[in-house]
């Protein structure tokens, strides 16, 4: 390798290296300001007390908390993170229900903070986990009485 | 450089019959498998399917960039001419890979999740790759100095490559809605076998799609340099 060549190495691997350093410290300041969501503890122990502040909360729909009123629409249910857990309105919501709302699975509600800890949802969206699983297993499994719920085979 | 050509040129001309009858035969496959054979999913239904256009698009479109960011320093510390006519040539490809990947995910989204877009870490930083093949293609054509072209893409191109990681591991760094990796997982794969070996032909013919596409491409870039070169001397001759 010439002294030119090996010039022109060192100068661009310190050009990566330094715009590779700024877009770390970029996505560092990005991650304190900013959140996609936050989690049922977040809400419980920060102060969000402007109600006009759109919220997103996410977690797992709690198994068995859906509650329904004489219609059988969904008018309430509870998003837990294991920790704690917050409930969400759905009263007044006239959006879709994705087809991967599920109890047990993930969830991200968007909407804002009632006086009384409730989120008056505004936006309901379903998270998919990483697990692919055909639905004829979910049969044979179940014939064999080895199906243990949708977390996994 | 003519040396280097050469050998590219006549090295295509052997490997790109192969390589479309190759590509036809594992979309065939891998099409029917997934679309027709493999099963549907127990939470998502047949809108599963998608999978088999989504994720071949999204990783063959990602790894094109790998690939491209590398080309880009080979090129800017080398200068090896071979190394910008392939990056020039893989652009287009990519950024409709990427794009398949985005418009693809955007349909199945709006069922299975409830929204179309999302400006989760996972989505945005695919939907900046978009850009970023498009910004490089951009800048390539903006100059007169083919030199200087060549020169301002790579760079363009090699800084862009530390998109690559931020992509695949969007999905462990932050929350996204996106779902984590099924795949490359250091505890093992979460996908159930009958979903991923229609997958993983898919993806091959993706892989195998693109080489071909890549190499026609090339050359035609060669071939368009050399009608420029002609052109420029017949011009010469007759003044």
């Amino acid at each position: 390798m010439n002294r030119y060549k090996k010039k022109r190495l060192y100068l661009f691997l310190a050009i990566f290296a330094i715009a590779a350093l700024a877009a770390f410290l970029l996505i560092n300041v990005i991650n304190q300001s900013a959140a996609f969501l936050y989690t049922p503890s977040d809400i419980l122990k920060g102060s969000f007390n402007n109600q006009n502040q759109k919220l997103r909360v996410g977690g797992l729909v709690k198994p068995n908390s859906l509650q329904y009123n004489a219609q059988g629409m969904i008018e309430r249910f509870v998003i837990t993170d294991l920790e704690h857990e917050i409930t969400a309105n759905t009263i007044n919501y006239q959006g879709n229900w994705p087809s991967l709302f599920k109890q047990g699975k993930g969830v991200v509600v968007e909407g804002t903070l009632s006086p009384q800890g409730e989120i008056i949802t505004t936006l309901i969206l379903a998270k998919h986990d990483e697990n692919y699983i055909p639905a004829s297993v979910k049969k044979q499994m179940e014939e064999k009485g080895l199906w243990r719920g949708q977390d996994g085979p | 450089m003519i040396q280097n050509v050469t050998r590219l040129r006549r090295w295509i001309n052997l490997v790109l019959p192969w390589a479309a009858v190759l590509a036809v035969i594992l979309l065939c496959i891998g099409g029917y498998w997934g679309l027709v054979l493999s099963p549907a999913d127990i939470e998502q239904g047949e809108t599963v399917r998608i999978i088999y256009i989504h994720v071949p698009a999204a990783s063959i479109g990602l790894l094109i960039y790998a690939m491209i960011a590398v080309q880009g320093f080979v090129f800017l510390v080398w200068r090896a001419p071979v190394a910008d006519i392939m990056l020039q040539a893989a652009l287009p490809i990519g950024a409709i890979y990427t794009f398949l990947a985005l418009a693809t995910g955007s349909l199945w989204g709006k069922p299975m999740w409830g929204a179309w877009w999302v400006w989760d870490a996972r989505l945005t930083s695919t939907l900046i790759l978009f850009f970023l093949y498009l910004g490089i293609m951009i800048l390539r054509r903006s100059f007169e100095d083919q030199e200087m072209a060549a020169k301002s893409s790579a760079l363009l191109a090699m800084i862009g490559g530390i998109n690559v990681p931020i992509i695949k591991f969007s999905v462990d760094w932050w929350f996204t809605l996106h779902q984590p990796a099924s795949i490359l997982r250091l505890d093992g794969s979460t996908i159930h076998n009958s979903f991923l070996y229609p997958l993983l032909v898919m993806m091959a013919a993706f892989a195998t799609l693109f080489l071909v596409l890549w190499m026609v491409r090339i050359k035609t870039i060669l071939l368009s340099r050399r009608l420029d070169n002609l052109y420029r001397l017949s011009h010469q001759n007759r003044i």
